[in-house]
């Protein structure tokens, strides 16, 4: 073996202890808050719905880990309860926006023409229609649910997606490799999706951080979460009135929210390194 | 996806976090204030005399003049409109431009202004007043009765649209203004009313005194310490002193600002970072926690605002005395004190007579937390019910459902934007009016018959709960018509006694008001326990 | 390409037009009453029974919308329900202030989002790519009022180095103006810096172990040669589609960013509307942040294929 022959050796397996290091922190994150999400009740030291009058405003340390909201209620029961909500819109809003999205930006990529043409401006209008209308209009409609919320996000991000996923086919189709699937008169789409995936990821790490924020959106407006939900978004905007008096009220639930989303775009980053270097 | 906000509605005079307080950091601040208010209200009071006659007592006071004083507010939902108007920034806005005949002191006494004094011949059906001889618009146009007589007509026309229409409703009715002479307007009533002049007075805040050509939309001017010079929907007002103000010597300040804040945390930073000086409606919660803190101070007064935790007494559940009872009984009022009100309020016993009022009766005992009544109210039954509520009453709501909650009654929220909320027909469908239990937000009135008459008699327009007492409703009309405080005291006591018995409304706390600002670079604003506006009498320091 | 500009232009109309009826069509399902929110609660049932026939909302609402669309296309967008101001005149000087907020974070944005995203592809699986793709999505998972508020307190309330509102003093230079608009921009960097260098990023890697690319260095052209030949041009597709979702959302879902900034742009004056029902300001609002975003939408449709020479000839051959 060569000296150079040894280097590469070692870099790939440099690079892949790295890819094990990066999975494991984000399997680790993500199954850690599943696991809070689903005993919270057992790990909570309070109910984290109960208020005190006489206990507002701690710091953290003392009885309570990490202080106490304007409420007299406990931060970290109420982060570690809002793993909850959290983990019950976001993740299905996601798969759903992104799998529509990519149906959607994958048929206009492929099919082209007319049908491309008409797809497109009818996500333009989907886009522009402004979302305000859409959620208070399918909420007074539909009713405040789970169902209703993961709907309403997956419907906002599908063109977003599409129009990523479609500029992304576009450019696999071009190439020789589709062209000679064409020639043969194979599936395109089958050739092409693989090659579409980085950017698929890319849009499901970034739409599942802003998936958390919707959902809070909707929550802060009165039609997601009900009002008091320790769901962490809900939580970073009913709390940060009081930022200055009591900013580890914000910090906690913002810090969850950023701990699951990296989480996930460790795991994510490391399953397509781990593909791109076998 | 775009972020809202669920505050971004603007402050409505009714909004209970309106109401609430906190205190002066130094001795020697409040001192000092104290000492201005004093002087002031010797100024105010000696219509005939000079101001100069105090220094003597009060040496070296002589107030400073100049500087703008910068004040924070939500933007107004609507265009500034006199005759309109209901949130809490229109409100100022045109009381820094016009005047009322009466002003409402901060604690409820009435203090003569554009009149300079009132009577009742009759036992209080009609009512003479007498107006101010010498005071002219900022435009130069001279004030006489005619230009008062004309604003009363404009609200009074059943097509004006004014807020003030509900006010005077079963009172007083176009056609009952006349201005027999240049300085005496007299109003005819419907029926006796003897605590009529609060109704005339700042306490009926689209009462302003405007020029006789005034019409909806068209340029505000007024007889007030300040002239609008410029106001844009988008980013505020400014004003600038009115050198003709009637009140000699009066504003100190050249000038007042007020910009618009449509994030409560904006407005709070704004304060904290110097931007701005003042906050127009401060929300105690909020500021409370920022007392001492560096330069702001926060003045606060105690006040009659209130949210009605509405129950309907005509459908279950609460048709069941004993349910509205248990409910009653099942709270912890210093908490909601504490937390809702960041300890600024007065405790409330379930009767419309805020301690504030001279004639509350004061041998009903204190309603308090009580979960062994609670049991024997409710009889093994359980109770469960849906609360409605928009996005101000959020928080007093979780802490509501929080404490019934231990007392084995659960609640489930349904919280509505506060457009449908008050939206629908009020006569068939409202929420606030027609949802089984509903927290409504009430800014503070200067007498009780301006909460009992609407709310809790069977013919209210606002009897959200559908309370029908005959009892009641005969004791609130020989309230307004008692002509001796032991008659009146009589009546309060029937009224309240009903009240606390029949909980057709859960009052927990009476909210008082805060107004927070810099005392490093002003003294002299005040709260307002309506969250009025007078700076007539800041100074720059 | 003359052709494909022709055509996607002939689309726009038709599509704000389905919009503006979607967005009237859906208000009306909406709960609440314009009239009452101009008269408050405490004004009397007949009263707000007279206004909404003053206002002409009594009448069924495709007749309604019929009237609004006639004067909207003949100039007139009549007045605003609730602040009683010309439609016209609030919506674009709204627009203009969104604009300037927007440029400036853009501004701000593009060339360290993709300048850190080449950087951290060509870099691919180090630790400037680790720190770059897990920092921008650390920062891309914070809202954009959490580090607002964070930026507000630091250095508005704290240090006082910059103001904490976003709206220059009337007649203020230039550097006054951004100085005004530095921490709202940087709240929103913050937040997009991740998302289009992820994209970046992405294009680069796979065209830095592209065959062409990977020829290219055994040619014996250095690795800055190579990325500035071949691996700018290919990432600059993936980053003129980001930067395009980002600026469509600079421009209209700076709600928040406004809110607290107290900058009297275009996306909390859509909220209101909404929130009001106030339908000639809601239209207005929504159809002209519509067509921006349809030309922003165009514009990258156009870069892309400017850019990449093989969607071009796939243009052609279509």
């Amino acid at each position: 073996m060569s000296a150079a022959d040894a280097t590469a050796v070692r870099a790939v397996t440099r690079t892949r202890g790295r890819f094990r290091v990066a999975l494991s922190v984000g399997v680790a994150l993500i199954a850690a808050w599943t696991v809070v999400a689903a005993l919270w009740p057992a790990l909570a030291p309070y109910d984290p719905e109960a208020q005190d009058p006489l206990a507002r405003f701690l710091a953290p340390g003392g009885a309570h880990l990490l202080g106490t909201d304007q409420f007299g209620r406990d931060t970290f029961s109420r982060m570690l309860a809002g793993a909850r909500p959290v983990l019950q819109v976001a993740p299905p809003a996601t798969v759903l926006g992104v799998l529509l999205g990519t149906a959607i930006g994958l048929a206009a990529g492929t099919l082209g023409g007319l049908v491309d043409e008409i797809i497109m401006r009818v996500l333009d209008a989907v886009a522009i229609f402004p979302a305000v209308i859409a959620t208070v209009l399918f909420v007074a409609l539909a009713g405040r649910s789970v169902t209703v919320m993961v709907l309403v996000i997956a419907g906002a991000f599908t063109p977003i997606v599409a129009r990523s996923v479609r500029a992304a086919t576009l450019v696999e189709r071009e190439k020789a490799y589709v062209e000679a699937v064409r020639l043969r008169g194979g599936s395109t789409v089958r050739e092409i999706l693989p090659n579409i995936g980085p950017t698929v990821l890319v849009e499901a790490t970034s739409r599942f951080g802003d998936a958390i924020f919707a959902a809070a959106t909707l929550s802060f407006l009165g039609l997601g979460q009900p009002p008091g939900s320790p769901d962490w978004g809900a939580s970073v905007s009913d709390n940060r009135l009081w930022l200055t008096v009591a900013p580890w009220t914000v910090l906690a639930p913002a810090l969850a929210i950023a701990s699951l989303v990296v989480g996930i775009a460790l795991t994510a980053d490391a399953l397509r390194g781990r593909r791109e270097h076998a | 996806m775009t972020t809202l906000n669920p505050y971004l509605n603007s402050v409505n005079m009714d909004d209970p976090g309106n109401a609430v307080l906190t205190r002066l950091p130094g001795l020697s601040r409040r001192v000092f204030i104290g000492g201005a208010a004093l002087t002031a209200l010797l100024a105010a009071c000696g219509t005939g005399t000079t101001a100069q006659t105090t220094p003597t007592t009060e040496p070296a006071k002589t107030p400073k003049r100049g500087g703008v004083l910068k004040a924070g507010s939500p933007p107004p939902p609507t265009k500034v409109d006199p005759v309109t108007m209901y949130d809490g920034t229109a409100i100022a806005i045109v009381q820094l431009v016009a005047d009322y005949l009466i002003w409402l002191d901060k604690d409820f006494t009435l203090e003569p202004r554009l009149a300079e004094k009132w009577e009742t011949t009759d036992g209080g059906t009609t009512w003479t007043f007498t107006i101010r001889q010498g005071v002219t618009f900022s435009d130069g146009t001279p004030l006489d009765a005619e230009t008062v007589k004309a604003s009363f007509d404009r609200l009074l026309d059943p097509d004006s649209k004014s807020a003030a229409l509900s006010a005077f409703d079963g009172v007083l009715k176009a056609g009952g203004v006349a201005a027999p002479d240049t300085h005496t307007v007299t109003f005819t009533l419907e029926r006796a009313f003897s605590d009529f002049p609060y109704l005339v007075s700042a306490g009926n805040y689209n009462a302003l005194i405007l020029k006789k050509d005034y019409t909806g939309g068209g340029d505000i001017i007024g007889t007030g310490p300040f002239t609008l010079t410029t106001y844009d929907v988008s980013t505020g007002a400014v004003f600038t002193r009115n050198p003709t103000y009637w009140q000699e010597g009066k504003p100190y300040l050249d000038g007042v600002e007020i910009k618009f804040y449509a994030d409560d945390q904006a407005d709070l930073l704004a304060l904290q970072s110097g931007e701005i000086d003042a906050q127009i409606l401060s929300r105690p919660q909020l500021v409370g926690p920022l007392k001492g803190a560096g330069d702001i101070v926060v003045d606060q007064v105690p006040g009659t605002g209130l949210t009605a935790f509405t129950l309907r007494t005509d459908q279950p559940p609460f048709d069941r005395k004993e349910n509205r009872q248990a409910v009653a009984y099942a709270l912890d009022r210093p908490g909601v004190n504490t937390t809702i009100y960041d300890g600024v309020g007065a405790l409330g016993n379930d009767h419309l007579f805020a301690a504030l009022f001279p004639a509350a009766p004061t041998d009903i005992p204190q309603r308090a937390k009580d979960p062994a009544k609670v049991a024997e109210l409710l009889g093994g039954q359980k109770l469960s019910f849906d609360l409605t509520f928009d996005p101000p009453s959020k928080d007093l709501a979780l802490t509501l459902q929080n404490q019934l909650k231990q007392a084995g009654i659960e609640v489930q929220l349904d919280q509505r934007t506060s457009a449908d909320f008050y939206g629908g027909d009020q006569e068939k469908d409202t929420p606030w009016l027609f949802t089984a239990a509903n927290l409504v937000g009430w800014a503070g009135r200067a007498v009780p018959s301006q909460f009992i008459i609407p709310m809790v008699r069977s013919d209210g327009v606002w009897n959200g709960s559908k309370y029908a007492n005959p009892a009641l409703d005969e004791a609130a009309q020989a309230y307004d018509a008692a002509t001796t405080e032991e008659d009146r005291r009589a009546q309060a006591a029937i009224i309240a006694t009903a009240l606390h018995e029949d909980v057709p409304v859960i009052i927990s706390v009476w909210a008082g008001t805060v107004r927070a600002y810099n005392g490093t670079k002003f003294a002299g604003v005040q709260a307002h326990p309506a969250s009025y506006v007078d700076f007539s009498e800041v100074t720059a320091l | 390409m003359k052709g494909f500009l022709l055509r996607r232009a002939a689309t726009v109309p038709l599509t704000l037009l389905g919009v503006s009826l979607l967005v009237f069509a859906a208000t009306e399902l909406v709960p609440g009453d314009v009239a009452r929110t101009i008269l408050g609660r405490e004004a009397s049932q007949a009263s707000v029974t007279a206004l909404r026939e003053q206002l002409g909302l009594d009448r069924p609402w495709i007749q309604r919308y019929a009237d609004w669309l006639g004067g909207f296309l003949t100039g007139d967008w009549g007045e605003s329900y609730t602040l009683g101001v010309p439609v016209h005149d609030l919506v674009l000087d709204r627009l203009g202030h969104s604009l300037l907020l927007a440029g400036v974070a853009f501004a701000l944005l593009a060339p360290v989002a993709v300048g850190l995203g080449l950087w951290a592809g060509v870099r691919h699986d180090r630790a400037a790519d680790r720190v770059i793709s897990v920092g921008g999505l650390a920062f891309g998972a914070v809202p954009e009022f959490v580090t607002g508020v964070i930026l507000l307190v630091v250095f508005a309330v704290k240090l006082r180095w910059f103001p904490s509102g976003a709206q220059a003093p009337e007649g203020s230079g230039p550097l006054i103006v951004l100085w005004h608009l530095a921490l709202p921009a940087l709240s929103l960097v913050l937040l997009c810096t991740g998302y289009v260098a992820r994209h970046v990023r992405a294009g680069t890697v796979a065209s830095v172990e592209s065959p062409y690319a990977r020829a290219a260095e055994l040619r014996g052209l250095t690795r800055g040669q190579v990325v500035r030949r071949h691996v700018l041009r290919n990432s600059t597709v993936p980053a003129a589609s980001a930067l395009g979702v980002q600026l469509q959302f600079l421009l209209g879902g700076l709600v928040s960013v406004e809110l607290l900034f107290t900058y009297p742009g275009i996306g909390a004056l859509l909220l209101q509307a909404a929130v009001d029902k106030d339908l000639p300001v809601l239209q207005a609002a929504a159809l002209v942040l519509g067509l921006l975003y349809m030309v922003i939408v165009l514009g990258a449709d156009v870069a892309y294929r400017l850019l990449d020479p093989r969607v071009r000839l796939g243009a052609v051959t279509s």
